[in-house]
Protein backbone atom coordinates (compact mmCIF):
# COMPACT_ATOMS: atom_id res chain seq x y z
CA UNK A 1 0.00 0.00 0.00
CA UNK A 2 2.92 2.17 -0.20
CA UNK A 3 1.92 3.45 -3.53
CA UNK A 4 -1.01 4.91 -1.72
CA UNK A 5 0.68 6.49 0.65
CA UNK A 6 2.47 8.01 -2.08
CA UNK A 7 0.27 9.19 -4.49
CA UNK A 8 -1.68 11.14 -1.60
CA UNK A 9 1.52 12.17 0.42
CA UNK A 10 2.24 15.49 1.49
CA UNK A 11 4.76 16.28 -0.48
CA UNK A 12 3.48 14.28 -3.43
CA UNK A 13 1.95 17.41 -6.23
CA UNK A 14 -1.46 16.13 -6.36
CA UNK A 15 -1.62 17.22 -2.64
CA UNK A 16 -2.05 20.87 -4.03
CA UNK A 17 -3.38 19.55 -7.62
CA UNK A 18 -6.72 22.18 -9.07
CA UNK A 19 -9.61 20.07 -8.00
CA UNK A 20 -10.44 17.99 -5.36
CA UNK A 21 -9.27 14.37 -5.17
CA UNK A 22 -10.29 11.10 -3.16
CA UNK A 23 -8.95 8.33 -2.98
CA UNK A 24 -12.08 5.15 -2.17
CA UNK A 25 -11.66 1.85 -1.35
CA UNK A 26 -13.50 -0.58 -3.81
CA UNK A 27 -16.75 -0.05 -1.62
CA UNK A 28 -16.81 3.82 -2.23
CA UNK A 29 -15.59 4.66 0.87
CA UNK A 30 -13.36 7.83 1.34
CA UNK A 31 -9.62 6.28 2.48
CA UNK A 32 -7.84 9.97 1.54
CA UNK A 33 -8.19 13.48 0.35
CA UNK A 34 -6.43 16.16 -0.91
CA UNK A 35 -6.29 19.48 0.46
CA UNK A 36 -9.35 20.81 -1.84
CA UNK A 37 -11.48 17.85 -1.19
CA UNK A 38 -11.04 18.80 2.46
CA UNK A 39 -11.43 22.72 2.51
CA UNK A 40 -14.62 21.51 -0.27
CA UNK A 41 -16.35 18.19 1.58
CA UNK A 42 -14.23 18.60 5.28
CA UNK A 43 -12.96 15.36 6.58
CA UNK A 44 -14.46 12.66 4.86
CA UNK A 45 -12.65 9.66 5.46
CA UNK A 46 -14.75 6.84 5.57
CA UNK A 47 -17.72 8.64 4.71
CA UNK A 48 -19.15 6.86 1.00
CA UNK A 49 -18.15 9.38 -2.07
CA UNK A 50 -21.81 10.19 -2.36
CA UNK A 51 -22.96 11.16 1.06
CA UNK A 52 -19.29 12.90 1.20
CA UNK A 53 -19.59 15.06 -1.96
CA UNK A 54 -23.35 15.21 -2.52
CA UNK A 55 -25.39 14.81 0.60
CA UNK A 56 -27.05 11.45 -1.20
CA UNK A 57 -28.26 8.30 0.92
CA UNK A 58 -27.50 6.28 -2.64
CA UNK A 59 -25.09 5.94 -5.23
CA UNK A 60 -25.47 8.99 -7.73
CA UNK A 61 -27.60 8.14 -11.07
CA UNK A 62 -25.27 7.23 -13.99
CA UNK A 63 -22.33 6.53 -11.43
CA UNK A 64 -19.91 4.58 -13.48
CA UNK A 65 -17.93 3.76 -10.19
CA UNK A 66 -18.80 -0.05 -10.52
CA UNK A 67 -17.60 -0.65 -14.08
CA UNK A 68 -14.34 0.95 -12.76
CA UNK A 69 -14.02 -2.02 -10.04
CA UNK A 70 -15.16 -4.40 -12.76
CA UNK A 71 -13.52 -3.16 -15.56
CA UNK A 72 -9.91 -1.60 -14.25
CA UNK A 73 -10.58 1.17 -16.79
CA UNK A 74 -10.83 4.50 -15.84
CA UNK A 75 -14.28 5.77 -16.61
CA UNK A 76 -15.57 9.65 -16.61
CA UNK A 77 -18.83 10.79 -16.45
CA UNK A 78 -21.20 13.81 -15.70
CA UNK A 79 -23.45 14.45 -12.97
CA UNK A 80 -26.31 17.13 -12.81
CA UNK A 81 -26.57 18.21 -9.14
CA UNK A 82 -29.77 19.98 -8.71
CA UNK A 83 -30.63 21.89 -5.94
CA UNK A 84 -33.81 21.46 -4.47
CA UNK A 85 -34.91 24.95 -4.98
CA UNK A 86 -35.71 25.37 -8.85
CA UNK A 87 -32.21 26.64 -9.57
CA UNK A 88 -30.09 25.59 -12.33
CA UNK A 89 -28.43 22.15 -12.03
CA UNK A 90 -24.52 22.45 -10.84
CA UNK A 91 -22.63 19.89 -13.20
CA UNK A 92 -19.11 17.86 -12.21
CA UNK A 93 -16.63 16.01 -14.34
CA UNK A 94 -15.91 12.72 -12.18
CA UNK A 95 -13.29 10.88 -13.08
CA UNK A 96 -12.53 7.98 -11.36
CA UNK A 97 -9.06 6.12 -12.19
CA UNK A 98 -8.73 2.54 -11.10
CA UNK A 99 -5.74 1.78 -9.08
CA UNK A 100 -4.45 -1.92 -9.82
CA UNK A 101 -2.36 -4.03 -7.46
CA UNK A 102 0.32 -6.38 -9.16
CA UNK A 103 -2.06 -9.22 -9.99
CA UNK A 104 -4.24 -6.63 -12.12
CA UNK A 105 -6.66 -6.27 -9.44
CA UNK A 106 -8.67 -3.03 -8.60
CA UNK A 107 -7.31 -2.47 -4.99
CA UNK A 108 -8.65 1.36 -4.97
CA UNK A 109 -10.09 3.94 -7.43
CA UNK A 110 -8.97 7.51 -7.90
CA UNK A 111 -11.87 10.06 -8.08
CA UNK A 112 -11.23 13.31 -9.65
CA UNK A 113 -14.07 15.84 -9.34
CA UNK A 114 -14.37 18.89 -11.55
CA UNK A 115 -16.58 21.53 -11.45
CA UNK A 116 -17.95 20.98 -14.78
CA UNK A 117 -20.92 23.72 -14.64
CA UNK A 118 -18.98 26.67 -16.78
CA UNK A 119 -18.40 23.96 -19.69
CA UNK A 120 -21.69 22.38 -19.48
CA UNK A 121 -23.62 26.34 -19.82
CA UNK A 122 -21.27 26.86 -22.51
CA UNK A 123 -22.15 23.32 -24.04
CA UNK A 124 -25.44 23.84 -23.71
CA UNK A 125 -25.19 27.53 -25.06
CA UNK A 126 -23.06 26.03 -28.39
CA UNK A 127 -26.09 23.63 -28.76
CA UNK A 128 -29.23 26.23 -28.54
CA UNK A 129 -27.07 28.32 -30.75
CA UNK A 130 -26.20 25.63 -33.33
CA UNK A 131 -30.29 24.44 -32.95
CA UNK A 132 -31.04 28.11 -34.10
CA UNK A 133 -28.41 28.30 -36.84
CA UNK A 134 -30.58 25.15 -37.87
CA UNK A 135 -33.45 26.38 -37.86
CA UNK A 136 -32.37 29.49 -39.32
CA UNK A 137 -30.62 27.28 -42.36
CA UNK A 138 -34.36 25.72 -42.60
CA UNK A 139 -36.38 28.47 -43.15
CA UNK A 140 -33.48 30.45 -45.59
CA UNK A 141 -33.27 26.95 -47.23
CA UNK A 142 -37.45 27.05 -47.39
CA UNK A 143 -37.50 30.72 -48.19
CA UNK A 144 -34.63 29.80 -51.06
CA UNK A 145 -36.95 27.42 -52.78
CA UNK A 146 -39.51 29.72 -52.31
CA UNK A 147 -37.32 32.83 -54.61
CA UNK A 148 -36.63 30.11 -56.99
CA UNK A 149 -40.05 29.18 -57.62
CA UNK A 150 -41.01 32.81 -57.88
CA UNK A 151 -38.20 33.08 -60.24
CA UNK A 152 -39.65 30.47 -62.03
CA UNK A 153 -42.87 31.85 -62.57
CA UNK A 154 -41.31 35.15 -63.40
CA UNK A 155 -39.42 33.45 -66.21
CA UNK A 156 -42.75 31.61 -67.09
CA UNK A 157 -44.33 34.92 -67.20
CA UNK A 158 -42.05 36.50 -69.17
CA UNK A 159 -41.79 33.27 -71.81
CA UNK A 160 -45.57 33.57 -71.87
CA UNK A 161 -45.71 36.85 -72.57
CA UNK A 162 -43.26 36.78 -75.36
CA UNK A 163 -45.31 33.66 -76.41
CA UNK A 164 -48.24 35.96 -76.45
CA UNK A 165 -46.30 38.84 -78.66
CA UNK A 166 -44.76 36.24 -81.05
CA UNK A 167 -48.50 34.37 -81.55
CA UNK A 168 -50.03 37.91 -82.24
CA UNK A 169 -47.06 38.79 -84.88
CA UNK A 170 -47.01 35.16 -86.38
CA UNK A 171 -50.81 35.29 -86.64
CA UNK A 172 -51.47 37.85 -87.95
CA UNK A 173 -48.06 37.51 -90.77
CA UNK A 174 -49.37 33.97 -91.49
CA UNK A 175 -53.26 34.92 -92.07
CA UNK A 176 -52.45 36.84 -95.26
CA UNK A 177 -50.36 33.84 -97.37
CA UNK A 178 -53.17 31.24 -95.53
CA UNK A 179 -56.06 33.78 -96.89
CA UNK A 180 -54.69 33.49 -100.20
CA UNK A 181 -54.17 29.56 -100.31
CA UNK A 182 -57.79 28.85 -98.86
CA UNK A 183 -59.46 31.22 -100.96
CA UNK A 184 -57.41 30.35 -104.24
CA UNK A 185 -57.96 26.34 -103.74
CA UNK A 186 -61.94 27.57 -104.44
CA UNK A 187 -61.15 29.35 -107.51
CA UNK A 188 -59.04 26.53 -108.20
CA UNK A 189 -61.52 23.81 -108.14
CA UNK A 190 -63.91 26.33 -110.15
CA UNK A 191 -61.62 26.59 -112.86
CA UNK A 192 -60.83 22.80 -112.85
CA UNK A 193 -64.17 21.74 -113.12
CA UNK A 194 -64.73 24.21 -115.80
CA UNK A 195 -62.23 22.88 -117.40
CA UNK A 196 -63.33 19.19 -116.90
CA UNK A 197 -66.61 20.46 -118.13
CA UNK A 198 -64.86 21.10 -121.94
CA UNK A 199 -62.20 18.65 -121.89
CA UNK A 200 -63.89 15.39 -121.13
CA UNK A 201 -63.75 12.51 -123.72
CA UNK A 202 -60.20 14.01 -124.87
CA UNK A 203 -57.52 11.19 -124.29
CA UNK A 204 -55.63 11.56 -120.69
CA UNK A 205 -57.07 14.42 -119.61
CA UNK A 206 -59.68 13.31 -117.45
CA UNK A 207 -56.66 11.11 -115.48
CA UNK A 208 -54.62 14.21 -115.24
CA UNK A 209 -57.70 16.53 -113.88
CA UNK A 210 -58.46 13.38 -111.53
CA UNK A 211 -54.96 13.92 -110.20
CA UNK A 212 -55.44 17.37 -109.94
CA UNK A 213 -58.60 17.63 -107.79
CA UNK A 214 -57.06 14.91 -105.23
CA UNK A 215 -54.16 17.72 -105.22
CA UNK A 216 -56.70 20.02 -104.09
CA UNK A 217 -57.94 17.67 -101.49
CA UNK A 218 -54.34 17.51 -99.91
CA UNK A 219 -54.06 21.07 -100.26
CA UNK A 220 -57.34 21.32 -98.68
CA UNK A 221 -56.23 19.01 -95.65
CA UNK A 222 -53.21 20.88 -95.56
CA UNK A 223 -54.25 24.54 -95.48
CA UNK A 224 -57.23 23.44 -92.27
CA UNK A 225 -54.21 21.57 -90.68
CA UNK A 226 -52.49 25.03 -90.55
CA UNK A 227 -55.46 26.91 -89.85
CA UNK A 228 -55.60 24.68 -87.00
CA UNK A 229 -52.35 25.16 -85.48
CA UNK A 230 -52.84 28.57 -85.22
CA UNK A 231 -55.81 28.95 -83.77
CA UNK A 232 -54.64 26.54 -81.27
CA UNK A 233 -51.42 28.70 -81.07
CA UNK A 234 -53.29 32.17 -80.36
CA UNK A 235 -55.98 29.91 -77.77
CA UNK A 236 -52.62 28.38 -76.36
CA UNK A 237 -51.28 31.57 -75.64
CA UNK A 238 -54.72 33.41 -74.88
CA UNK A 239 -52.63 36.80 -76.26
CA UNK A 240 -53.92 38.89 -73.37
CA UNK A 241 -56.07 36.61 -71.29
CA UNK A 242 -53.89 36.55 -68.43
CA UNK A 243 -56.78 36.95 -65.81
CA UNK A 244 -59.37 34.38 -64.28
CA UNK A 245 -62.18 32.93 -66.28
CA UNK A 246 -64.17 29.95 -66.55
CA UNK A 247 -62.96 27.71 -69.20
CA UNK A 248 -63.17 24.23 -70.72
CA UNK A 249 -60.31 21.94 -69.87
CA UNK A 250 -60.57 19.80 -72.41
CA UNK A 251 -60.33 23.01 -75.07
CA UNK A 252 -56.71 23.56 -73.31
CA UNK A 253 -55.89 19.98 -73.35
CA UNK A 254 -56.61 19.53 -77.29
CA UNK A 255 -54.70 23.29 -77.72
CA UNK A 256 -51.58 21.38 -76.32
CA UNK A 257 -51.80 18.42 -78.21
CA UNK A 258 -52.15 20.35 -81.28
CA UNK A 259 -48.72 22.05 -80.86
CA UNK A 260 -47.87 18.66 -80.10
CA UNK A 261 -49.16 17.38 -83.01
CA UNK A 262 -45.11 16.85 -85.09
CA UNK A 263 -43.60 15.09 -81.73
CA UNK A 264 -46.87 13.21 -81.34
CA UNK A 265 -46.96 12.28 -85.31
CA UNK A 266 -47.88 8.01 -85.80
CA UNK A 267 -45.83 6.97 -82.97
CA UNK A 268 -47.90 7.90 -79.61
CA UNK A 269 -51.36 7.14 -79.78
CA UNK A 270 -53.85 9.48 -78.05
CA UNK A 271 -56.46 7.86 -75.33
CA UNK A 272 -58.96 10.51 -74.23
CA UNK A 273 -61.15 9.22 -71.48
CA UNK A 274 -62.98 12.74 -71.20
CA UNK A 275 -65.54 12.94 -68.17
CA UNK A 276 -68.44 15.30 -68.65
CA UNK A 277 -66.60 18.47 -66.40
CA UNK A 278 -68.26 21.59 -65.92
CA UNK A 279 -66.38 24.49 -67.15
CA UNK A 280 -63.46 25.44 -64.39
CA UNK A 281 -62.28 29.05 -63.42
CA UNK A 282 -58.45 29.34 -63.39
CA UNK A 283 -56.11 31.46 -65.17
CA UNK A 284 -56.37 29.47 -68.35
CA UNK A 285 -52.79 30.26 -70.18
CA UNK A 286 -51.07 29.32 -66.67
CA UNK A 287 -53.27 25.97 -66.89
CA UNK A 288 -52.53 25.17 -70.82
CA UNK A 289 -48.76 25.84 -69.97
CA UNK A 290 -49.75 22.80 -67.30
CA UNK A 291 -50.92 20.61 -69.71
CA UNK A 292 -48.46 21.28 -72.39
CA UNK A 293 -45.95 20.90 -69.31
CA UNK A 294 -46.99 17.27 -68.97
CA UNK A 295 -47.82 16.38 -72.28
CA UNK A 296 -44.59 17.09 -73.76
CA UNK A 297 -42.44 15.28 -70.36
CA UNK A 298 -44.86 12.09 -71.71
CA UNK A 299 -44.10 12.34 -75.16
CA UNK A 300 -40.07 12.70 -74.38
CA UNK A 301 -40.90 9.77 -72.13
CA UNK A 302 -41.74 7.29 -74.91
CA UNK A 303 -38.67 5.88 -77.12
CA UNK A 304 -40.69 4.60 -79.70
CA UNK A 305 -44.20 3.19 -79.82
CA UNK A 306 -45.97 4.31 -77.22
CA UNK A 307 -49.46 5.42 -75.75
CA UNK A 308 -50.72 8.37 -73.93
CA UNK A 309 -53.78 7.98 -71.67
CA UNK A 310 -55.53 11.32 -70.58
CA UNK A 311 -58.56 11.31 -68.42
CA UNK A 312 -60.83 13.61 -67.05
CA UNK A 313 -63.96 13.01 -64.49
CA UNK A 314 -66.10 14.96 -62.13
CA UNK A 315 -65.83 13.92 -58.17
CA UNK A 316 -68.46 13.74 -56.36
CA UNK A 317 -66.91 16.68 -54.34
CA UNK A 318 -67.07 18.59 -56.72
CA UNK A 319 -63.33 18.83 -57.65
CA UNK A 320 -62.00 17.71 -61.26
CA UNK A 321 -59.37 15.13 -61.62
CA UNK A 322 -57.23 15.29 -64.36
CA UNK A 323 -55.06 12.00 -65.23
CA UNK A 324 -51.93 12.00 -67.12
CA UNK A 325 -50.33 9.07 -67.91
CA UNK A 326 -47.77 7.69 -70.43
CA UNK A 327 -46.26 4.34 -71.12
CA UNK A 328 -42.86 5.55 -71.39
CA UNK A 329 -39.55 4.97 -69.36
CA UNK A 330 -40.85 6.06 -66.36
CA UNK A 331 -38.53 7.89 -62.82
CA UNK A 332 -36.49 5.50 -60.30
CA UNK A 333 -37.69 5.92 -57.29
CA UNK A 334 -35.37 7.84 -55.52
CA UNK A 335 -35.86 10.85 -57.99
CA UNK A 336 -39.40 10.91 -57.84
CA UNK A 337 -39.36 13.19 -54.87
CA UNK A 338 -37.63 15.69 -56.74
CA UNK A 339 -39.23 16.14 -59.71
CA UNK A 340 -41.18 18.98 -58.89
CA UNK A 341 -38.05 21.20 -57.41
CA UNK A 342 -37.05 23.78 -59.59
CA UNK A 343 -34.08 23.06 -61.98
CA UNK A 344 -34.36 19.53 -62.07
CA UNK A 345 -34.34 17.84 -65.01
CA UNK A 346 -33.07 14.13 -66.62
CA UNK A 347 -33.84 15.44 -70.05
CA UNK A 348 -30.01 16.37 -71.70
CA UNK A 349 -28.31 19.56 -71.66
CA UNK A 350 -30.71 22.16 -73.83
CA UNK A 351 -33.94 19.56 -73.50
CA UNK A 352 -35.08 20.87 -70.49
CA UNK A 353 -34.80 23.87 -68.30
CA UNK A 354 -35.93 22.20 -65.59
CA UNK A 355 -38.67 24.36 -64.69
CA UNK A 356 -41.85 22.77 -66.58
CA UNK A 357 -43.09 20.57 -63.50
CA UNK A 358 -42.29 22.92 -61.23
CA UNK A 359 -44.59 25.34 -62.81
CA UNK A 360 -46.68 22.93 -63.33
CA UNK A 361 -46.70 22.22 -59.08
CA UNK A 362 -46.93 25.96 -58.45
CA UNK A 363 -50.05 26.51 -60.74
CA UNK A 364 -52.28 23.95 -59.76
CA UNK A 365 -51.52 24.14 -55.89
CA UNK A 366 -51.88 28.11 -56.72
CA UNK A 367 -54.90 27.09 -57.93
CA UNK A 368 -55.90 25.20 -54.59
CA UNK A 369 -54.99 21.80 -56.08
CA UNK A 370 -52.97 19.05 -56.06
CA UNK A 371 -50.36 17.10 -58.51
CA UNK A 372 -49.02 14.03 -57.52
CA UNK A 373 -46.89 11.56 -59.52
CA UNK A 374 -46.64 8.17 -59.64
CA UNK A 375 -44.25 6.11 -61.70
CA UNK A 376 -42.84 2.67 -62.58
CA UNK A 377 -39.31 2.18 -64.06
CA UNK A 378 -39.94 0.68 -67.71
CA UNK A 379 -44.04 1.11 -67.01
CA UNK A 380 -44.98 4.32 -67.34
CA UNK A 381 -45.82 7.48 -65.46
CA UNK A 382 -49.12 8.87 -64.05
CA UNK A 383 -49.57 12.46 -63.01
CA UNK A 384 -52.95 13.12 -61.14
CA UNK A 385 -54.10 16.37 -60.74
CA UNK A 386 -56.77 17.86 -58.66
CA UNK A 387 -58.79 20.95 -58.98
CA UNK A 388 -61.74 22.84 -57.22
CA UNK A 389 -64.40 24.21 -59.97
CA UNK A 390 -63.95 27.34 -57.87
CA UNK A 391 -61.46 29.63 -56.72
CA UNK A 392 -61.43 31.08 -53.03
CA UNK A 393 -61.87 34.96 -53.27
CA UNK A 394 -58.78 35.83 -52.00
CA UNK B 1 -81.29 45.95 -107.85
CA UNK B 2 -81.71 46.02 -111.66
CA UNK B 3 -80.74 42.18 -112.11
CA UNK B 4 -78.38 43.12 -115.06
CA UNK B 5 -76.07 45.93 -112.82
CA UNK B 6 -73.00 44.52 -111.43
CA UNK B 7 -72.42 46.14 -108.05
CA UNK B 8 -68.80 47.55 -108.15
CA UNK B 9 -66.25 46.23 -105.30
CA UNK B 10 -63.23 48.34 -104.87
CA UNK B 11 -60.44 45.89 -102.95
CA UNK B 12 -57.32 47.82 -101.53
CA UNK B 13 -54.30 45.37 -99.59
CA UNK B 14 -50.85 46.24 -99.89
CA UNK B 15 -50.65 42.66 -100.89
CA UNK B 16 -50.45 41.80 -104.16
CA UNK B 17 -51.09 38.00 -103.44
CA UNK B 18 -54.25 39.03 -101.43
CA UNK B 19 -55.58 41.39 -104.32
CA UNK B 20 -54.97 39.24 -107.31
CA UNK B 21 -56.75 35.94 -105.13
CA UNK B 22 -59.92 38.74 -104.54
CA UNK B 23 -59.68 39.49 -108.26
CA UNK B 24 -60.15 35.62 -108.75
CA UNK B 25 -62.80 34.88 -106.43
CA UNK B 26 -64.67 37.58 -107.63
CA UNK B 27 -64.32 36.38 -111.35
CA UNK B 28 -65.42 33.16 -110.22
CA UNK B 29 -68.52 34.34 -108.95
CA UNK B 30 -69.06 36.41 -111.57
CA UNK B 31 -72.29 39.12 -110.15
CA UNK B 32 -69.89 41.23 -109.34
CA UNK B 33 -67.01 44.20 -110.69
CA UNK B 34 -64.01 44.03 -108.95
CA UNK B 35 -61.35 47.01 -108.63
CA UNK B 36 -58.35 45.97 -106.82
CA UNK B 37 -54.96 48.17 -105.68
CA UNK B 38 -52.51 47.80 -103.42
CA UNK B 39 -52.04 51.74 -102.00
CA UNK B 40 -54.72 53.54 -100.41
CA UNK B 41 -53.68 56.43 -102.17
CA UNK B 42 -54.68 54.53 -105.98
CA UNK B 43 -58.07 53.93 -103.85
CA UNK B 44 -58.81 57.41 -102.92
CA UNK B 45 -58.22 57.94 -106.75
CA UNK B 46 -60.61 55.90 -107.89
CA UNK B 47 -63.51 56.65 -105.01
CA UNK B 48 -62.90 60.57 -106.61
CA UNK B 49 -63.53 59.39 -110.25
CA UNK B 50 -66.34 56.49 -109.76
CA UNK B 51 -68.88 55.71 -107.89
CA UNK B 52 -68.45 52.08 -106.06
CA UNK B 53 -71.11 50.59 -104.05
CA UNK B 54 -68.61 48.18 -101.89
CA UNK B 55 -64.80 49.37 -100.34
CA UNK B 56 -63.18 46.34 -99.07
CA UNK B 57 -59.52 47.33 -97.58
CA UNK B 58 -56.83 45.67 -95.24
CA UNK B 59 -56.40 46.36 -91.64
CA UNK B 60 -52.54 47.23 -91.46
CA UNK B 61 -50.94 48.58 -94.45
CA UNK B 62 -47.66 50.92 -94.73
CA UNK B 63 -48.63 54.34 -96.19
CA UNK B 64 -52.50 54.56 -94.29
CA UNK B 65 -54.25 52.22 -92.58
CA UNK B 66 -57.22 50.79 -93.29
CA UNK B 67 -59.16 52.33 -90.91
CA UNK B 68 -58.08 55.74 -91.91
CA UNK B 69 -58.29 54.49 -95.41
CA UNK B 70 -62.42 54.21 -95.07
CA UNK B 71 -62.88 57.42 -92.71
CA UNK B 72 -61.28 59.05 -95.87
CA UNK B 73 -63.50 56.82 -98.33
CA UNK B 74 -66.51 57.69 -96.33
CA UNK B 75 -65.95 61.36 -96.53
CA UNK B 76 -66.10 60.49 -100.38
CA UNK B 77 -68.81 58.23 -101.03
CA UNK B 78 -70.53 57.82 -97.55
CA UNK B 79 -73.10 55.84 -99.04
CA UNK B 80 -70.97 53.15 -100.18
CA UNK B 81 -70.53 50.21 -97.56
CA UNK B 82 -67.21 49.93 -95.82
CA UNK B 83 -65.58 46.10 -94.69
CA UNK B 84 -62.30 45.38 -92.94
CA UNK B 85 -60.53 42.38 -93.78
CA UNK B 86 -58.25 41.77 -91.09
CA UNK B 87 -55.10 39.10 -90.19
CA UNK B 88 -54.50 41.16 -87.09
CA UNK B 89 -55.54 38.97 -83.48
CA UNK B 90 -57.09 41.78 -81.68
CA UNK B 91 -60.43 41.50 -82.68
CA UNK B 92 -61.41 44.08 -79.57
CA UNK B 93 -60.24 46.90 -81.17
CA UNK B 94 -61.80 45.74 -84.38
CA UNK B 95 -64.70 45.24 -83.24
CA UNK B 96 -64.71 49.00 -81.79
CA UNK B 97 -63.43 50.75 -84.93
CA UNK B 98 -66.71 48.89 -86.69
CA UNK B 99 -68.75 51.47 -84.41
CA UNK B 100 -66.49 54.64 -84.45
CA UNK B 101 -66.00 54.58 -88.07
CA UNK B 102 -69.41 52.68 -89.30
CA UNK B 103 -67.95 49.92 -90.52
CA UNK B 104 -70.58 47.66 -92.20
CA UNK B 105 -68.91 44.20 -91.76
CA UNK B 106 -65.56 42.66 -90.28
CA UNK B 107 -63.78 40.21 -92.04
CA UNK B 108 -61.25 37.65 -90.31
CA UNK B 109 -58.23 36.31 -92.52
CA UNK B 110 -58.45 33.61 -93.90
CA UNK B 111 -61.65 34.36 -95.30
CA UNK B 112 -64.32 31.59 -96.26
CA UNK B 113 -64.93 32.62 -100.33
CA UNK B 114 -68.89 32.14 -100.25
CA UNK B 115 -69.07 34.10 -96.70
CA UNK B 116 -67.16 37.05 -98.19
CA UNK B 117 -68.91 36.51 -101.76
CA UNK B 118 -72.31 37.21 -99.65
CA UNK B 119 -71.31 39.63 -97.40
CA UNK B 120 -70.11 42.13 -100.30
CA UNK B 121 -73.60 40.51 -101.71
CA UNK B 122 -75.45 41.96 -98.97
CA UNK B 123 -73.64 44.86 -98.61
CA UNK B 124 -74.16 45.97 -102.68
CA UNK B 125 -77.52 45.80 -101.71
CA UNK B 126 -77.46 47.91 -98.72
CA UNK B 127 -75.65 50.80 -100.61
CA UNK B 128 -78.17 50.46 -103.54
CA UNK B 129 -81.45 50.98 -101.00
CA UNK B 130 -79.56 54.09 -99.39
CA UNK B 131 -79.04 55.34 -102.83
CA UNK B 132 -82.43 55.06 -103.74
CA UNK B 133 -83.80 56.34 -100.26
CA UNK B 134 -81.55 59.41 -100.55
CA UNK B 135 -82.78 59.81 -104.27
CA UNK B 136 -86.02 60.55 -102.72
CA UNK B 137 -87.74 57.45 -103.38
CA UNK B 138 -89.47 57.15 -99.81
CA UNK B 139 -92.36 58.98 -100.46
CA UNK B 140 -92.89 59.73 -96.79
CA UNK B 141 -89.79 62.17 -95.23
CA UNK B 142 -90.19 61.10 -92.08
CA UNK B 143 -90.04 57.32 -92.13
CA UNK B 144 -86.90 57.87 -94.55
CA UNK B 145 -85.08 59.67 -91.85
CA UNK B 146 -85.86 56.49 -89.58
CA UNK B 147 -84.58 53.95 -92.30
CA UNK B 148 -81.26 56.11 -92.65
CA UNK B 149 -81.01 56.35 -89.16
CA UNK B 150 -81.58 52.63 -88.81
CA UNK B 151 -79.16 51.84 -92.11
CA UNK B 152 -76.41 53.92 -90.80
Amino acid sequence: MEDVDLIMAEDCPLEHFIDPLSRLDIGRRILRQNRLSTERFGDAGGRTCHEAHFNRDEPCEGCLFQNVVDGGRAERWYLADRDEDGKPPSYYEISLIPVVDEDGKVTAVQEVIRDATATVAVEQHLIQLSENLGHQTHKLRKDLAELHKAQAALIQTEKLASLGKLAAGLTHEIHTPLGTLVANLDVLRYEINGMKAELTGQDGVSERLQRMEELLELHDMATSRIQTIIRSLREFAHLDRAVMETVDLHEGIESALNLLTYEIKQRIEIERHYGKIPPVQCRPDAMNQVFMNLLQNAVQAIPDMGRIRIATRLEGDGQIVLEFEDDGKGIPADRLEQIFDPGFTSKPRGVGSGLGLAIAHQTITGHGGTIDVRSKPGEGTRFTLVLPLVQEPV
Amino acid sequence: MNDDYKPKILVVDDEPMVTRTLEGVLRMDGTLECTAVNRPAEGLDHLGKSQFDVILSDFIMPELDGLEFLSKARELQPEASRILLTGYADKESAIRSINEIGLYQYIEKPWHNQQLLMILRNAAERTCLLRRLNNGEGSDGELRQQIWKMLI
